[in-house]
């Protein structure tokens, strides 16, 4: 919907079933996030620590405004940090 | 039980006055035909989205805020009901045309032919202001009591339609643009720049 109508919507997304995640029944759909959100044709912003957290967030909600589609910012497990 | 093309021609002069989040299928078709107005948000895909994006709009805007949504999209997100109590703007209303079926996919019953009662559900989320419209008399004090302050949900009983209408010509990108410039010319805050001008790596 916010692809179709274009816009500019900013979606912080939790990953679940990365390497860290102990819980296998998370595995597919944390194999599958980045593809998913490439199929629809978006662009993501992966945070690797806290400090990026603020400025990925910003950089998301400049692009989505410049180019009226929706933004991904991917926050990791908070033992997946650096 | 009403006609909806009845319903929306009784509240098109508060529908063209509000921004509308209006749902998929025939609903939206006869929304266009009977009240189109550049303050709405006509939803032409997205079933169960009326209730939370109307909600995110009466958020950040201080105008009324009316969500069209049908029996089948409200059952596909019923849980949308439990968080506009949560949070319960007063600007936010919500209209549930329950024609007790699946209209655009063929006439389908849906829970609400069986008995599910939306009055009952929202109430029980937290929505005190809630109605059954069931006939014309209901339905002639219908805009008065949605202008009463407060989050407010009115579930209007309708027939299945006969008549198809037009599928909406517009752009969905025209449709958001339209809605957006509206906000901005009524003071909203969610109409703003959501950018802070920060240069971002490539």
């Amino acid at each position: 919907m916010a692809v179709a109508y274009g816009i500019p919507l900013v979606v912080a997304v939790s990953l679940r079933g990365d390497e860290v995640d102990k819980n296998p029944v998370q595995k597919p759909i944390g194999e599958a996030t980045v593809q998913l959100i490439e199929a629809i044709g978006c662009e993501f912003f992966r945070v690797s620590s806290v400090e990026e957290a603020e400025s990925a967030l910003s950089c998301a909600r400049t692009k989505a405004e410049s180019e009226r589609r929706p933004q991904f910012v991917l926050l990791p497990r908070r033992e997946a940090l650096c | 039980m009403l006609i909806r093309a009845t319903v929306i021609e009784e509240l098109a002069d508060l529908l063209k006055s509000a921004t509308v989040v209006a749902p998929l299928g025939n609903t939206v078709r006869e929304l266009y035909a009977i009240a189109e107005s550049p303050s709405t948000f006509y939803l032409l895909g997205s079933m169960g989205m009326p209730v939370p994006v109307a909600l995110g709009l009466a958020m950040g805007h201080s105008g009324t805020v009316i969500a069209l949504e049908g029996d089948g999209g409200c059952l596909t997100n019923m849980g949308s009901l439990a968080t506009a109590a949560r949070y319960a703007p007063g600007n936010l209303k919500i209209v549930i045309l329950d024609n007790g079926a699946y209209e655009s996919t063929g006439g389908q019953p849906t829970h609400s032919h069986a008995g599910t009662s939306f009055v009952d559900v929202a109430r029980g989320c937290g929505i005190k202001a809630a109605r059954e419209v069931r006939d014309e008399t209901d339905l002639a004090d219908l805009p008065n009591w949605l202008a009463l302050p407060g989050l407010r949900l009115a579930v209007v009983k309708t027939v299945i339609a006969e008549t198809s209408f037009p599928r909406v010509p517009l752009a969905p990108p025209d449709i958001f643009r339209r809605v957006r410039e509206h906000l901005a010319q009524t003071g909203s805050a969610a109409a703003g720049s959501i950018g802070n001008g920060s240069v971002c790596p490539k």
